[in-house]
């Protein structure tokens, strides 16, 4: 295996480059877009699950709120 | 009183359901398959199938949220609130997708994720109106004087709109114009048919997301009028067995 044995001088400062420049793997940014949409829809779409969840729940209290008042109405009806 | 969707309109609604799903796949299909490598960007061209039809389907949420808003000033109604709200958020969240798609096309693009370009600052100028009204809605309590407000802010959110399109021609800028008459335009008919195509599936996907965030809003508002009514009718769910 070949290496390379040529020493680097220190680095002694940094330039800043001149209106970017910096080359970037265009693959990983296109993934990163990809998983980016994606995270976004299904974060949204877990938050409208959640209401929808609460929803339930409500329907549920209201559903046994009215069993709990006809079984009353049932119970005063019978003892009349 | 509000009704409960009918067999017909759930059965559309699903059946939408399935196209926009067919399309979405499709859609990916055609851009990882069909769609070819831009010369000099490279293959991060490809943001460009899902980054230009989500900046058209926060058009078509903002779209609804303007339609909503405006009808609701004129005759308020849940429906109607239901739509504004439902827009609102359909836009936030396509905004979102084509805020944080952008930058990452302009890194290797420009070589910088953000710039002061006037279409980005109009974009993100409008997305943070649409986040401000969903943010309204979310922490503010739900009275008309309260839903008249988020209608004027959306209706206020809708005239920038046409800025962010025409940002590009009137203040020139970084932003491509490869659609339109004085811009590169595509030149393989695989890009033309891939981006219709990401039109089309968008366009589906956006108006599912609209109508399915409505019909989770208007079935709150009949929960909401239901448990009132058995309030007045003396049934109290939170009462002791």
């Amino acid at each position: 295996m070949q290496t390379n044995t040529t020493q680097q001088p220190a680095g002694t400062s940094f330039v800043a480059v001149e209106g970017g420049g910096e080359t970037r793997d265009g693959e990983k940014l296109l993934v990163t877009a990809y998983a980016v949409i994606w995270v976004i829809l299904m974060v949204w779409i877990a938050s409208l699950w959640r209401k929808q969840a609460r929803l339930h729940e409500r329907i549920d209290g209201l559903e046994t709120a009215i069993d709990r008042a006809s079984q009353k109405g049932a119970d005063a009806s019978a003892k009349g | 009183m509000q009704r409960a969707p009918s067999k017909t309109e759930s059965a559309i609604f699903h059946a939408l359901l399935v196209t926009t799903s067919a399309l979405i796949l499709t859609c990916i299909f055609l851009i990882s398959q069909k769609a070819p490598i831009e010369r000099t960007m490279g293959v991060v061209q490809k943001i460009f199938y899902f980054h230009v039809p989500s900046a058209y389907g926060m058009y078509i949420g903002a779209a609804a949220c303007f339609v909503g808003s405006v009808a609701y000033m004129l005759k308020p109604t849940d429906t109607r609130d239901a739509l504004a709200r439902a827009g609102a958020e359909v836009a936030v969240v396509f905004g979102a997708i084509v805020l944080t798609t952008g930058p990452l096309w302009a890194a290797k693009a420009w070589g910088f994720y953000w710039t002061w370009d006037p279409r980005l600052t109009t974009s993100m100028l409008s997305v943070m109106m649409y986040v401000a009204y969903a943010v309204l809605r979310a922490f503010s309590g739900d009275s008309v004087g309260e839903r008249k407000f988020a209608a004027a802010l959306g209706i206020i959110a809708a005239f920038n709109l046409p800025i962010i399109h025409y940002s590009v021609q009137k203040w020139s800028g970084q932003h491509p114009t490869v659609i339109g008459a004085k811009g590169g335009g595509l030149k393989d008919v695989w890009m033309t048919r891939t981006l219709l195509f990401g039109f089309l599936a968008f366009t589906c996907f956006a108006i599912l997301l609209i109508w399915g965030r409505m019909r989770l809003e208007m079935a709150r508002h009949r929960l909401a009028r239901a448990e009132e009514d058995a309030l007045d009718l003396g049934l109290d769910d939170r009462e002791s067995v």
